[in-house]
């Protein structure tokens, strides 16, 4: 790994189009935090570490060999269908709770 | 059943993901595919370059009512999409053996464009959505 040493508004270059700059620094030792301010082009994606991760994670727990859809899950998904608000399904509310993981 | 068979017809049906699925770079071709009794709410995804490798797909907008993924443009613009009507999004969903436990990916969706056979996984940037949210709320 390419390690630099910056300062505070100084930045750099990855390739032709993307900087990475320090915007803000405070804190010392492990409670330092560091502000980065990013600019790409739309096409390029930039996430933090521990999102993409975690998407990671969740496609491999997910993945199957095979789809069986287990037989109390689709009336369950017929009564949601139908708009009621009745049974087992979720009424899902705008800003779904999230189940955290530990 | 493993992988599906490799025919020109599924081939001319599979989606093309230029860039794999997240964990999953070499997975670049899946089939969608019907469940039984599923309907339009949940689909089946099927690799076609990794064997043995499926995910169950479920309608974020029939479970999650006020569901609002900001897709964003460079990324559309990727799939050859030019309205945002063309797309189809579907979510992930993990479907462990206690049904009442199946959560779906509302992070990281994933948006098809039937009209280019394109298709690619996006995560938001939506702090409001993580990868597990459940599809049934749980009994008390």
């Amino acid at each position: 790994m390419l390690v630099l040493t910056r300062r505070l508004n100084e930045s750099i270059l990855i390739g032709d189009g993307i900087e990475v700059k320090i915007v803000q620094v405070r804190g010392t030792g492990d409670q330092a935090v560091v502000r980065l301010g990013i600019s790409a082009p739309r096409e390029v994606t930039v996430f933090r570490k521990e999102v993409y991760d975690e998407v990671v994670a969740a496609n491999r727990a997910a993945a199957r060999s095979q789809v069986t859809v287990p037989p109390g899950l689709l009336p369950a998904v017929r009564v949601s269908d139908r708009g009621s608000a009745e049974g087992e399904a979720a009424e899902a509310p705008s800003a779904p709770e999230a189940e955290r993981s530990e | 059943m493993g992988g599906a068979p490799a025919n020109t017809q599924t081939e001319e049906k599979a989606f093309e993901f230029p860039h794999g699925l997240f964990g999953f770079p070499t997975a670049r071709r899946f089939l969608i595919t019907d469940v039984p009794g599923g309907g339009d709410l949940i689909k089946q995804m099927v690799a076609l370059d990794v064997p043995d490798l499926a995910f169950t797909l479920v309608d974020p907008f029939a479970f999650f009512h006020g569901y609002a993924p900001d897709l964003p443009e460079a990324e559309l613009a990727e799939l050859g999409v030019t309205q945002p009507e063309q797309v189809v999004v579907m979510a992930i969903a993990n479907v462990p053996a206690s049904i009442e436990e199946a959560t779906a990916n509302l992070k990281a969706p994933i948006v098809f464009n039937p009209h280019t056979r394109k298709a690619r996984q996006v995560i938001l940037s939506d702090d409001r959505y993580t990868t597990r949210h459940r599809l049934f709320q749980k009994r008390k």
